[in-house]
């Protein structure tokens, strides 16, 4: 087992060198030009120089990699063109609305989706079945952006519940801070449910079939029991994949909602940040969230193969 | 094909629904100049902003464009996409797949970039990809290819393992049978249900991400329709014409709806064991 | 003895009565002070010194923490402001002026002349407005500490609605000598002015703090717009940066702001049906100008850039871009009706005539190949976004190839620097300028636009230069008149139309003027 960890672990090196690889020649090789945004339009050609020289962007491309790549190692990600701060002070500071969405919306999707997946097995084949399956097959369907509009113009224009947009932190508002970030949280949740309930619903009815189900019934178990003393236990392991290998669209989805709601975190940061060429936060928003998504997965990972000895020797 | 036999459209009918649906929409794409007398792009910007009516089904934009004719062309452009896009994907990934699963020597080098791909989310890598090579329909059509084919290549790839060992391969290379001989035979005619049920999903998602980048300003340039374009538009006169943002909306989730209900189908249909081994 | 008494006695009385009387009147308006402003602005700012960026923006709300040595009134008239009067020289060379004495700035401490001195290098080296003084500027000079003397080597008749100017960064501000003396040239991040309010926390993207100055000295004049006696009722003003129009729109709404800028104008009736919410809507405001690349064939020729002229229908495009009639209007003059540098006949006989077959004449003079013609425009502004797809379906009908490129503004702005590959290009002006020489083709270097370089530029050169040393206001209008002709006849560029934002705020928000730049002192709730 502890073999299996640190080979899990040794992998993930290269893995995330080609990350950084890719995220600093994605983000460099976008055309635009931040220097003359920043000093406007009647920027002499010797302003702009003088600031791309201060910027270090006149060097070769080379260079600047390897140059930021021992920046990271050390953990200085530079400073942000526009924002006037260290990328790593800005991006620490945008980390928990994000993550307060994301939770917020994992938390829902998971507690709608398997409850969703859970009545869909239980009464498989009859209404609730059909109806469940066709939900879930919407919730991954909706486009995330029209669903955040649909869900802004009803809750806060038309009804007034919740704000339109903005943020406050648990700082100024305490709970308050929940009323910003529900619609947002909605609107992913759907998707999230939507996947969690399809793989419940067919990891339970896998499940449900097996000898020791049909046991347990015939020994006059009530329903409730078995379902959750004992399929839901051996559900669980394709729901976590499932779960660990779409938080990384979840984050993505968290770049649009936190767009279109005004919420300032990681991902309006970099949508701002692409928009107007902010390149040290495009290419810091870039490693973070393939970190994040890197690291989740070597976790889910690691418990399948705890879980699952035979995993391990594969 | 012998999956075909098993296909019974009583047996089967989210398969059978999907596929009519499909029929629906194709039929629109395809035959959209002949279903409206208007131009999606021609402006006449004195009509702009008027409810539905009898003269304009939908209404029309702020451009005084009819919305039903720009719907139609939108399917059109998202059909387009959402093919080549499959199209792409399957020939890329397909042979980055094989090459890595039978050769061990580039399956090494290679799965470690895959997977260094697959830690992003395709939207963002799409965004990114869009933003250095512009806006345009042939781009985000590269774009999403891109940010699709690791998955393909992934699964592509554990079909041919899973079969290159086998006894029937290998008696066949015994016997002197070519390299490519073997894959073609028997690897591609196995991987034939995996890829097919990947692709069908690649095809919603694309239909879906190309909505997201032309909304962001990423995607298809206007004035060319695009769904996620007019939803763009739509929300600036939410308030004034919200009729706008319905359609392109729903238009959107039929298309991607019916994908995801075929790929379902198509899953139970050819290896009920792929459900649990496979993420969507 | 008895005398003295009584008219000591009336004299008190008339004192106390007087006193209780004024008493009254202020107590009415201390019922204004109070209360927290929340305005949501479009676009947030890079960082807070306007002598390091042309973004307008940040002069605006800094004119709250900031202050003029002079000023502009609501009819775009300069006055002294910071300064108390001034005196000019008969040749035009010198001016002598001199500062009110008694201007409390934030760190407790008088504004005096090293103030000015120091903020007045730094504007001179750094800020757009005093490049365009420098070339002609000999030097200040500190004459006593309340009097500042400036010194030309060659007259320039702009001079004083530079100082004021709203346009880009401008604008003059004086700032304390100590903070000029901790930062040079660097981006300030500690702001000491004179202004009614005074900085208290920025976070980048999010939005600008400002609280009421206690100590703050108001003008003794009349007050208008810019100039005159600012009040701060206000507790507190608070600017978000809020790039969504839809969100601020709903912000104002539910009551989550007292004003936002830049509004979707197609909402005007609903907003008009709302009891809670005025429109303003601003003009003079912003005037669509169509930009042709002159360096590079058809446009290097004269006869193309009018031809183009001829081939849109002005009145269309209004539709197309704006909306509305009662948004934009179509207008030949660079200066509104009512400005005293308003040329009423510019243009006879190209703007606004719409003659397709005569376009193509001239096309075909100017010896067009039928290339495509490749249109340049930003995404982020609806005016260039939907203008650009307007005239490209216009220019399409009539049978001329048009390429759209609609890019992020990185982009575009780092596209339109280069002197090929693009042919035309929509950009916003500010209709509201100081003053005929700042004019937003021009300033700078003439050629950041338009790289327009031939006969005709420099004759156009020719006629600025002029302009500039004419101290005459009659002498100066001949001059600006021939200015507009030029204009019309080789068209580097030309505007469409003049169209204005529509802003909103709440009833709440009381004494709202509509200025150019949206401002809050003199202003309450209730």
């Amino acid at each position: 087992m502890r073999n299996y960890i640190i080979k899990r672990i040794l992998l993930l090196i290269p893995i995330i060198f080609i990350v950084a690889v890719i995220a600093f020649f994605i983000t460099n090789l976008m055309p635009g030009d931040p220097v003359r945004v920043i000093l406007g339009n009647m920027a002499t050609e010797s302003e702009v120089a003088r600031l791309e020289q201060t910027l270090g962007l006149d060097q070769p491309l080379i260079v600047r990699f390897f140059r930021w790549l021992a920046n990271i190692m050390r953990g200085d990600f530079g400073d942000s063109l526009y924002l006037n701060a260290p990328v790593a002070e800005v991006l620490i500071k945008r980390l928990r609305p994000t993550f307060l969405i994301a939770i917020l919306a994992e938390i829902l999707g998971i507690a709608g989706g398997m409850l969703l997946g859970i009545l869909a097995a239980v009464k498989h084949r009859k209404f609730l079945d059909q109806f469940s399956i066709t939900l879930s097959l919407f919730g991954i369907s909706i486009p995330s952006f029209w669903l955040a509009l649909i869900l802004m113009y009803l809750f806060s224009v038309r009804l007034g519940w919740f704000p339109v947009s903005g943020y406050e932190p648990f700082a100024e508002a305490g709970f308050g801070t929940l009323r910003y970030i529900i619609l947002p949280a909605v609107t992913l949740a759907f998707m999230q449910a939507g996947l969690i309930a399809r793989m419940t619903r067919s990891a339970m009815l896998d499940t449900l079939k097996q000898d020791y189900i049909r046991t347990a019934k015939s020994k006059g178990l009530s329903t409730k029991s078995i379902v959750f003393k004992h399929a839901l236990k051996n559900s669980m392991m394709p729901v976590i994949t499932v779960i660990g290998h779409n938080f990384a669209v979840l984050l993505g989805g968290t770049w649009i909602v936190e767009t279109i709601f005004v919420i300032p975190g990681t991902g309006f940061m970099a949508v701002n940040a692409i928009m107007r060429r902010d390149i040290p936060v495009i290419q810091a928003s870039i490693i973070f969230v393939a970190v994040i998504y890197i690291i989740l997965n070597l976790f889910v990972d690691l418990s399948y193969a705890f879980l699952n000895p035979k995993i391990r020797y594969n | 094909m012998l999956f075909l036999k098993k296909y019974n459209k009583y047996k089967h009918p989210y398969i059978t629904a999907s596929i009519i649906i499909l029929i629906f929409l194709v039929f629109l794409s395809l035959f959209a100049p002949a279903l409206t007398d208007y131009s999606p792009v021609r402006n006449n910007a004195r009509n702009r902003l008027h409810p539905p009516s009898r003269e304009h089904l939908l209404g029309t934009d702020q451009f005084g464009r009819d919305i039903f004719t720009r719907i139609l062309y939108g399917i059109r452009t998202s059909m387009q996409v959402g093919l080549a896009v499959v199209l792409l994907t399957v020939i890329f990934g397909g042979v980055v797949g094989v090459a890595a699963g039978y050769y061990s020597q580039i399956d090494r080098v290679v799965m470690r970039i895959l997977d260094a791909m697959m830690a992003f989310p395709g939207i963002i890598i799409a965004i990114s990809l869009a933003a250095i090579w512009g806006a345009g329909k042939l781009n985000i059509i590269l774009a999403l290819s891109f940010a699709y084919f690791p998955k393909m290549a992934r699964i592509v790839r554990s079909s041919v393992i899973s079969i290159k060992d086998l006894d029937y391969v290998d008696s066949a290379r015994a016997a002197g049978a070519k390299d490519s001989r073997i894959i073609v035979k028997y690897i591609l005619k196995n991987s034939a249900s995996p890829i097919m049920v990947q692709a069908t999903f690649n095809f919603a998602l694309a239909i879906l991400d190309e909505a997201a980048l032309s909304f962001l300003g990423v995607g298809i340039m206007p004035p060319a329709p695009s769904l996620g374009a007019m939803v763009t538009d739509a929300r600036t006169y939410m308030v004034v014409a919200p009729w706008m943002i319905l359609a392109p909306g729903i238009m959107i989730v039929l298309a991607v709806l019916s994908l995801n209900l075929l790929g379902d189908g198509l899953r139970d249909l050819l290896d009920p064991h792929l459900k649990n081994t496979i993420k969507n | 003895m008895r005398k003295e008494i009584k008219i000591t006695s009336i004299v008190l009385l008339i004192l106390v009565f007087s006193l209780l009387l004024s008493g009254s009147v202020l107590a009415q308006e201390e019922d204004h002070y109070g209360g927290t402003l929340n305005a949501a602005l479009q676009m947030s700012v890079a960082h807070l010194d306007s002598d390091n960026s042309t973004d307008s923006m940040i002069t605006a709300m800094m004119n709250h923490v900031y202050e003029g040595l002079f000023e502009f009134d609501k009819n775009l008239k300069v006055h002294p402001y910071l300064a108390q009067s001034y005196q000019v020289s008969e040749n035009g060379l010198v001016y002598e002026v001199k500062l009110r004495e008694n201007v409390m700035m934030h760190n407790g401490q008088t504004m005096n002349a090293d103030d000015v001195v120091a903020s007045f290098k730094r504007w001179l080296e750094l800020n757009n407005g005093g490049k365009l003084v420098a070339p002609h500027f000999d030097q200040v000079e500190k004459i006593d500490q309340f009097n500042v003397r400036f010194t030309f080597n060659d007259p320039y008749a702009p001079f004083l609605n530079i100082l004021a100017s709203p346009v880009s960064n401008q604008k003059f501000v004086v700032r304390a000598e100590e903070v000029i003396d901790e930062f040079g040239t660097d981006v300030i991040d500690r702001h000491v002015g004179t202004g009614p309010y005074k900085y208290e926390e920025w976070v980048p993207d999010q939005k600008l703090v400002l609280t009421r100055f206690e100590d703050y000295t108001p003008s003794p004049r009349e007050s208008s717009f810019f100039a005159g006696k600012r009040i701060p009722y206000l507790d507190k003003i608070v600017f978000n940066f809020i790039p969504d129009a839809q969100v601020r729109v709903s912000g104002v709404q539910t009551g989550q702001f007292h004003f936002a800028e830049e509004v979707p104008r197609d909402q005007y009736q609903i907003f008009e049906m709302d009891e809670n919410i005025k429109n303003e809507i601003i003009y003079p405001d912003r005037m669509s100008m169509l930009i042709f690349n002159s360096s590079e064939a058809p446009f290097d020729n004269k006869y193309a850039r009018r031809a183009i002229a001829y081939a849109l229908d002005f009145e269309e495009l209004g539709y197309a871009m704006i909306g509305d009639p009662q948004f934009w209007r179509l207008e030949s003059a660079l200066h509104e009706k009512g400005n005293p540098w308003h040329v009423p006949d510019a243009g006879e006989g190209i703007y606004g005539v719409y003659d397709p077959e005569k376009a193509k004449e001239l096309l075909d003079r100017a010896g067009y190949d039928g290339q495509p013609l490749v249109i340049l425009s930003g995404q982020d502004n609806q005016m260039e976004r939907q203008g650009a797809i307007a005239i490209q379906d216009q220019l399409e009908k009539i049978g001329i190839e048009v390429e759209l490129q609609l890019f992020d503004r990185p982009t575009v702005v780092e596209k339109r620097s280069k002197p090929d590959g693009w042919h035309m290009h929509l950009s916003p002006f500010i209709k509201v300028v100081p003053d005929p020489q700042i004019h937003q083709g021009w300033t700078g270097t003439n050629k950041w636009i338009t790289n327009w370089d031939s006969k005709d530029s420099r004759q156009m050169d020719q006629i600025f230069a002029e302009m500039l040393r004419e101290v005459n206001y009659e002498q100066r209008y001949k001059i600006v008149e021939r200015m507009q002709a030029e204009l019309w006849d080789s068209v580097p560029y030309f505007n469409i139309l003049d169209y204005s934002r529509l802003h909103i705020r709440r009833t709440e928000l009381k004494n709202f003027q509509a200025g150019w730049q949206p401002f809050f002192w003199n202003t309450y709730l209730k």
